[in-house]
């Protein structure tokens, strides 16, 4: 037998074998534009950490196009280099929950019984958890964490809440669709037909199962990289001096009065971003219910 | 259509939660011939099929009973709109069969397209490419049947594929259907709720009613000399020409829950001649003719439904 794991490869474009509207590919068009800046921004501004407290708070100017921060820091170049940390967290905080979710809501779909009371039991206690408590448990670990991975300093304890709360939407979402996918004919004509109980999950149901988690996925990128910039603004996230949305609209926020862009371009950077998400969301929707 | 015998089922016994659907059938087809299995809704005459291919619901089991494939089974559903995978090309769902068993992608795509052509399916090379909502309902119901055919079935299990599909598609997939039987000596059960349907393409039919078998026998002498009385009301109900709309005869009362156990006959209550024996004895298959059996105690007597004239 051939293996899976290639199968699985082909998978998703199968799977996501959805078209976009025309405010989706607005949409795409604007992410498009935050996934360049997020690539190849960093290497085009300077040192967004590098202080220079006799310049502090200025003004937009040629020279500092958004003004400097509280100590001197030049704004765009942060803004810039918030891009890569919000993206780069908000996709994994997606696709880690959407790995585990997807395993656990199959296994509590596809098997039932005791597997599925205990998986489902486990969603319910995790979603009555205060998730709050968890990223005040995490914040004085995440002052002290390195870089992991892809994940840049301070960013894996908050990975880890995410993973752990995270998946019981997408367990839900997958193991709904499962059941709903399990009674159609094409799966006992699939059944009848002789073929084995992997190949039928991974052709036949899988793929049916997924599109409906896609279009939740691509809207979690937004829903995650909101959650961190509201736990960075309360002070529970990304650990300073590492530029991230969020924590840039608190250290602004004392100046709102005075030097408003410190707090309105990480706040447009995030809704705009939220915005294109849910744009192509909603098109990948209205298209798959066509 | 003296082949050998394709397929056998003994006493099966299909559960529902407590009680049984199917309460016991028995049934034998051989390669090359069809048999068309009649009945109202719940009568357990889909179960009895499923139950052979082996693809029951959830909940439902198989209690009792043989069931012995001599080859493959492959079976066509009703609903050609939710039969086929529709994130597949329809080529790709016909090769699923053939590829599980290790037959190479390219081969199996090739034998995709030689089935569509086979089911007379226009432009094969080309449709073998298409995704399912592109086709229409007759061409769906082709497409499943090519995927049934691409397991080298030696028995064909036909669950109401035309019920779904106008009728002038109907009579091409009934005629489709025979042809695949004769050409391929494939052994075919045909279900279906419709008799004019099952007349068509079955030499040999079995009327089902709550769970049981209650008469079987040669089509032809089914329909012209039924001797069980639900067969003669059943063909009563078929439509014919000259019988204006509103005259159409139906049949009294309701079929009674599946799952509910009867002393007598299931049909009793709703019967026309029914008598203290029928509540109290079930009846047992009695041959009319050689090979025409029916479940009823008055087989001897199939006509005389009014009371007989010597008595007055």
């Amino acid at each position: 037998m051939r293996s899976y794991a290639g199968r699985l490869g082909s998978l998703l474009p199968r799977a996501t074998r959805l078209k976009l509207d025309r405010k989706g590919k607005f949409g795409a068009a604007i992410l498009g534009a935050y996934v360049l800046v997020a690539f190849v921004g960093l290497y085009l501004v300077r040192d967004p950490v590098q202080q220079d407290l006799v310049h502090r708070l200025a003004g937009p100017s040629w020279h500092h196009w958004l003004g400097t921060d509280s100590l001197g820091r030049d704004m765009f170049s942060r803004l810039i280099a918030a891009t890569r940390t919000d993206l780069r967290f908000g996709f994994l905080a997606m696709l880690i929950p959407l790995a585990i979710g997807t395993v656990l809501g199959a296994v509590a779909g596809y098997l039932g019984g005791i597997a599925d009371s205990v998986i489902m039991r486990l969603a319910d206690l995790v979603q009555s958890f205060p998730v709050i408590l968890l990223f005040l448990g995490v914040a004085a670990a995440a002052g002290t964490t390195d870089s992991f991975l892809l994940l840049g300093p301070g960013e894996l304890p908050i990975m880890i809440v995410f993973a752990l709360v995270g998946w019981v939407v997408y367990a839900r979402l997958i193991r709904s669709e499962i059941l709903r996918v399990r009674n159609m004919d094409y799966i006992d004509a699939a059944r009848g037909g002789g073929l084995s109980t992997p190949r039928i999950i991974v052709r036949h149901i899988l793929p049916n199962a997924i599109p409906q988690t896609v279009v939740y996925a691509v809207v979690d990128v937004g829903l995650a990289v909101l959650s961190l910039a509201s736990i960075s603004y309360l002070g529970l996230g990304i650990p300073a001096p590492n530029p991230e949305w969020g924590a840039m609209i608190n250290d602004g926020q004392i100046y709102l009065a005075q030097q408003w862009w410190l707090v309105v371009a990480p706040g447009i950077a995030i809704a705009g971003l939220g915005i294109a998400l849910a744009l192509i969301g909603d098109g990948l929707d209205d298209e798959m219910r066509r | 259509m003296s082949g050998d015998t394709a397929l056998e089922v003994r006493g099966l016994q299909v559960s529902v939660g407590s009680g049984h659907a199917v309460k016991g059938v028995s049934l034998g087809v051989r390669a090359g011939e069809c048999l068309g299995i009649v009945g109202e809704s719940g009568s357990g005459k889909s179960l009895t099929l499923r139950a052979v291919a082996d693809v029951l619901p959830r909940g439902v089991t198989r209690a009792a009973g043989d069931v012995v494939v001599h080859g493959r089974s492959a079976m066509v559903f009703q609903e050609p709109m939710t039969t086929l995978n529709p994130t597949m090309r329809v080529g790709d769902f016909i090769a699923e069969g053939p590829r599980s068993r290790g037959v190479p992608k390219r081969e199996a795509r090739r034998r995709a397209v030689e089935l569509l052509a086979e089911v007379g399916v226009p432009d094969p090379a080309v449709r073998a490419r298409a995704w399912p909502h592109q086709l229409s309902g007759g061409l769906r119901q082709r497409v499943m049947i090519a995927a049934a055919l691409a397991v080298e079935p030696s028995v064909l299990l036909c669950d109401e594929p035309t019920t779904a599909l106008d009728t002038t598609v109907q009579a091409q997939l009934l005629a489709l259907i025979d042809r695949l039987r004769a050409e391929r000596g494939m052994a075919v059960v045909f279900v279906s709720h419709n008799l004019a349907v099952v007349s068509r393409v079955a030499q040999r039919v079995m009327v089902m009613y709550a769970g049981r078998v209650v008469e079987e026998g040669p089509t032809q002498e089914v329909l012209r000399r039924p001797r069980h009385p639900y067969t003669q009301a059943l063909i009563e109900t078929i439509p014919r020409r000259g019988v204006a709309a509103g005259q159409l005869t139906t049949i009294q009362g309701a079929p009674p829950d599946p799952s509910e156990e009867f002393t007598g006959c299931a049909f009793a209550p709703r019967c026309a001649r029914a008598e203290d024996t029928c509540t109290s004895l079930r009846p047992p298959m009695l041959e009319a003719v050689p090979g025409h059996t029916a479940g009823c105690h008055f087989v001897a007597a199939p006509r005389a439904i009014a009371p007989s004239k010597e008595g007055v």
